[in-house]
């Protein structure tokens, strides 16, 4: 570095003056950790679709015979 | 103090160092702002078994998940294939006024190698100390000063050739 910048404190300088507009403003804190919390709504979202999943399959296999009797009748 | 309370109070303590961290270190606001919350979330699910000794211990902390959640993604395929170096001119607007000298600056941090920027980035943006910088980098402090030290020898040389350039032009 030559000019004034010749020691470190300038490079702290400058890169706190070049990046000083960089905010995590409270709306965007507010989203993230609307997010970050949610996350575990996430986990028991998952639990119940994988609930779901298993419930539709065996309501699928309760209903094979029924529909290979009715498909019989036909 | 649940991990709620410590996910807010991380966020208003220390939510712009992190978000300036990424910013610089990832060059790119929407995924500096998604590396950040990438950053809380870590932070937050290992909140209960994380005791820190004081809170420059956790800011540090803090910063050392954030490096390695942009190390993480600058090594997914695609980010290779990105030029994503920045013109003085594509630095964030700064709420200060700032000298084009500073400006021209802080594009030369962002030109360097990696191994030399982060360094720079940790202990002269973020304010970390040596000691917290090379354990945030997971360097020996030895290493540390080499790559500092390289890094200043790069910023001189590149600056003097600025200096050349601007002679040269009318």
């Amino acid at each position: 570095m030559t000019r004034n910048n010749r020691d470190t404190q300038a490079l702290t300088d400058a890169l706190s003056a070049a990046y000083s507009g960089v905010t995590l403003t409270a709306d965007a804190a507010r989203r993230m950790a609307g997010e970050i919390l949610g996350s575990r709504a996430g986990l028991s979202f998952s639990a119940l679709w994988q609930w779901l999943v298993a419930a539709a399959v065996a309501l699928a296999a309760l209903m094979a015979p029924v529909a290979a009797a009715s498909q019989a009748v036909l | 103090m649940s991990p709620e309370e410590k996910l807010t109070r991380w966020m208003q303590q220390w939510g712009t160092d992190v978000l300036r961290l990424c910013r610089a270190n990832l060059r790119d606001a929407q995924l500096a702002e998604d590396a950040a919350q990438e950053t809380f979330c870590k932070a937050w699910r290992r909140a209960e078994h994380f005791q820190p000794a004081s809170e420059a211990h956790e800011r540090a902390w803090l910063l050392r998940i954030a490096v390695n959640v942009c190390r993480d993604l600058r090594r997914s395929a695609w980010w290779r294939h990105e030029d994503r170096r920045v013109a003085p001119e594509d630095l964030p607007p700064a709420l200060t006024a700032v000298s084009d000298e500073n400006r021209d600056l802080a594009a030369l941090v962002d030109a360097l190698p990696e191994k030399l920027r982060l360094p720079v980035l940790l202990h002269h943006l973020t304010g970390l100390s040596l000691a917290d910088t090379a354990r945030s980098l997971g360097i020996s402090r030895p290493t540390l000063n080499k790559r500092l030290r390289e890094a200043y020898r790069c910023l001189a040389v590149q600056w003097q050739e600025e200096d050349f350039h601007d002679a040269e032009q009318p």
